[in-house]
């Protein structure tokens, strides 16, 4: 994976991050606080799998080698996040 | 990219515009913001004075008073609050260069306030309050850097509610 790709892939993460937090946001301002709740821990996932990303985005390309976490990790790590907000997709894809 | 930065004070009390460029001979800041709510819609103006242009090289501070709307009135508030700014410069009467800017300052300040308070001890609900402050002004970075005013503006309206 390029660095060009890898932060298309984080741009497009973050869009629907974004977007999957404007649900979050609806919800609390009508208190729905069981779906809040849930949609709370999914975004706070997220987030931290952002931040990975962003982290092993900033490696220097001549330092990867010597990384705690390969391109593997990161391969999984996007899955792991797209699946998540994959969950409410459909829910703001048709707001 | 714009020709020109600017930033807002720590307290929202001033911004500061910084245009390296040759010293202009004419040059007019026009903004709006949706930092009012998004029904607002005046747009408010100033014609640099010599001395001003002259001051742009090293960074020029603005405050909200020396600003007017079309029909003489004054910014509403006596500070720039936290939200979207579209600036438009006309230099030298060459036509707008456009800079959408979004401040949050006042509410990043807040933020970090209320975070220098937080313990293991505390309670989980304390915890909480802090911990989704910090997520909310965070996605607000994440907002700014894909660009998307409206995720921006949401996130700085549902922080600024729990700060009140």
């Amino acid at each position: 994976m390029t660095a060009e790709e890898l932060a298309t892939v984080i741009s497009t993460l973050k869009y629907n991050y974004l977007n999957v937090n404007s649900v979050y946001i609806n919800k609390v301002r009508i208190g729905s606080f069981t779906t809040v709740n849930r949609l709370r821990e999914l975004l706070e996932a997220v987030d931290i799998f952002l931040q990975i990303l962003d982290y092993y985005a900033d490696i220097p390309s001549d330092e990867l080698e010597n990384a705690e976490i390969d391109e593997d990790d990161i391969l999984i790590i996007i899955a792991e996040a797209d699946k998540l907000l994959d969950t409410y997709k459909l829910y703001y894809g048709s707001r | 990219m714009a020709n020109f930065t600017i930033s807002q004070a720590v307290d929202g009390s001033t911004i500061t515009i910084t245009d390296t460029r040759a010293t202009p001979t004419t040059y007019v800041i026009t903004l709006t913001t949706s930092a009012m709510g998004s029904d607002y819609t005046d747009a408010y103006t100033l014609t640099l004075s010599s001395d001003q242009r002259t001051s742009l090289a090293t960074g020029l501070s603005l405050e909200v008073s020396d600003f007017e709307n079309d029909e003489g009135g004054n910014y509403p508030y006596d500070t720039w609050l936290d939200g979207v700014y579209t600036f438009n410069i006309d230099r030298n009467s060459a036509g707008d260069e456009k800079l959408v800017k979004a401040f949050m300052e006042i509410a990043a300040g807040e933020v970090f306030a209320n975070a220098l308070n937080y313990r293991l001890y505390l309670d989980t609900k304390e915890k909480s309050a802090i911990l989704e402050q910090m997520r909310l002004l965070n996605n607000m970075g994440y907002a700014a850097e894909i660009g998307s005013t409206t995720a921006f503006s949401e996130n700085l309206e549902l922080l600024q509610d729990l700060l009140e």
